[in-house]
């Protein structure tokens, strides 16, 4: 008996790009990308990013603290009014398990996305 | 019929194969890892906490508010910084009245400096005040030889009186000031540990006081946490020199790059010698893995004094610790089981 025809291992052939199509979909949608960011001040979410910009962040006394910058899928701090300006030598982030800390002005910027396939979960330092 | 029943199979085999792929489309669109991690970051103790929690019988968001009050708990008792604390009212009055936690803290330091023979050392304030790291935004600058010696001499844990009988710390003499903060950030986030472990057993998650990291259980209950240890070489903060995998204990870095200012090109940071009373410069960054992150805490900063030729290296793996110092030219040693967390578990 003839296993199968041309015909069949054509059909064969699809279903498997098909299933590999709707993988690929499934790695790339949960590679760890930044698509976003949460602004915290004092523990309390002050701001959702969600489109490319420069967002400008101020206290409760409607004083400036800094620029927080959403380009590229990577969120970094821009002319902070701290100090030490941690904050702004941390760069460009664009893994989602890395917060951005302000401690002199208790401002976190955190990047949102799927941190299951983001590498490393967390850093000490 | 021979034809009829070619057919047949073929039929059975695009049945099982859409079958099969059905299955498995469903799978990957369908199947969330378990169990689904909750994240809260607030400052507190000088630094930003962040706790990432799922828990198994309780809500998640409840065992992050246990975390968060118990923080501020610890912060408003022990910080230097808070008007009414124990630590100020013994740096103001000379004497405090301690409960159970506060003698069991006071004690710890005190048994762990004298264990560093000093490198760790509670009572370092008055140097940390002098060179402007005792708050953010104090002046930094470099003192005079004059300012050093004078503070020095306000400088030894042995100026410290416990009465264990009374429950009272007092200081030995005038001018002397205890700070806590190397200890009861590690304290904090174990005790926070235990308090999640007593409400739900089985909840999973971490809790990273700036960088001092206390593991709840592995990851979706069966993975080892990815740490990143931070290069100190590096300009990019989440920059990683190496990678250690944790499903339970804690890791805590001491570094040269986590504050400091320059003057004259010259970098000073925040990890004062209590020996000499300037920053301690034999090495860049020690990382310490333990079972209990207030041990990994005091370590890490002990051992950062002691600096990267430290003959005793191996000797302090018998309080339960495993180190990786790196030296101010990027060379590294570590102790005998320290790689032991290197290696990927699962």
């Amino acid at each position: 008996m003839k296993f199968a025809k041309k015909s069949d291992i054509f059909i064969l052939i699809i279903i498997f790009i098909i299933i590999f199509f709707f993988m690929s979909i499934t790695f790339f949608r949960s590679a760890g990308l930044v698509d976003g960011a949460q602004v915290y001040l004092k523990g309390k979410i002050i701001l959702e990013i969600r489109k490319e910009g420069t967002y400008s962040i101020y206290n409760e006394d409607e004083e400036f603290l800094m620029n927080v910058e959403y380009f590229n899928n990577a969120v970094r701090v821009n002319e902070a009014t701290c100090p030490d300006k941690i904050c702004e030598t941390t760069g460009w982030v664009s893994t989602p398990n890395q917060p951005i800390i302000c401690i002199p002005n208790k401002v976190v910027v955190k990047p949102t996305g799927n941190q299951n396939k983001a590498g490393v979960d967390l850093y000490t330092w | 019929m021979r034809k009829k029943s070619g057919r047949s199979i073929r039929l059975y085999i695009y049945i099982a194969a859409i079958a099969v792929g059905v299955v498995l489309l469903s799978l990957l669109i369908f199947s969330k890892p378990t169990p689904v991690y909750s994240e809260k970051i607030f400052p507190s103790l000088g630094t930003v906490i962040r706790v990432n929690l799922a828990g198994d019988k309780v809500s998640s968001d409840v065992l992050i508010n246990i975390a968060e009050k118990e923080f501020l708990r610890i912060h408003n008792k022990y910080s230097p910084n808070v008007q009414d604390s124990l630590v100020s009212i013994l740096n103001q009055n000379g004497t405090v009245t301690v409960d159970e936690e506060a003698l069991f803290l006071f004690q710890s330091a005190y048994n762990y400096a004298a264990l560093t023979g000093g490198a760790f050392d509670p009572t370092v304030r008055p140097l940390i005040k002098l060179w402007g790291f005792d708050d953010e935004f104090s002046t930094k600058r470099v003192p005079t030889q004059e300012e050093i010696n004078e503070a020095l001499s306000y400088v030894d844990y042995r100026f410290i009186d416990i009465d264990k009988d009374n429950m009272q710390v007092s200081l030995l003499k005038e001018g002397v000031e205890v700070d806590l903060g190397a200890i009861a950030k590690g304290y904090a986030v174990d005790l926070v540990i235990q308090r999640i472990r007593e409400v739900d057993p089985k909840a999973t998650g971490f809790i990273d006081a700036g960088g001092d990291i206390g593991i709840i259980g592995p990851k979706f209950k069966e993975l080892a946490w990815v740490i990143g240890i931070r290069d100190p070489f590096s300009d990019e903060y989440f920059t990683s020199i190496d990678t250690i995998y944790l499903t339970n204990g804690g890791v805590a870095t001491s570094g040269n790059y986590e504050r400091y200012f320059i003057s004259d090109g010259i970098k000073y940071h925040h990890i004062i010698d209590p020996q000499t009373g300037y920053p301690a410069t034999g090495a860049v960054s020690v990382t310490v893995i333990s079972e209990n992150v207030m041990i990994a805490d005091v370590f890490s900063t002990a051992l950062f004094v002691l600096g990267y030729d430290n003959p005793a290296l191996e000797h302090f793996t018998d309080f339960g610790i495993q180190a990786l110092v790196i030296s101010p030219t990027g060379e590294s040693t570590k102790t005998s089981g320290f790689d032991y967390f290197r290696e990927k578990i699962k």
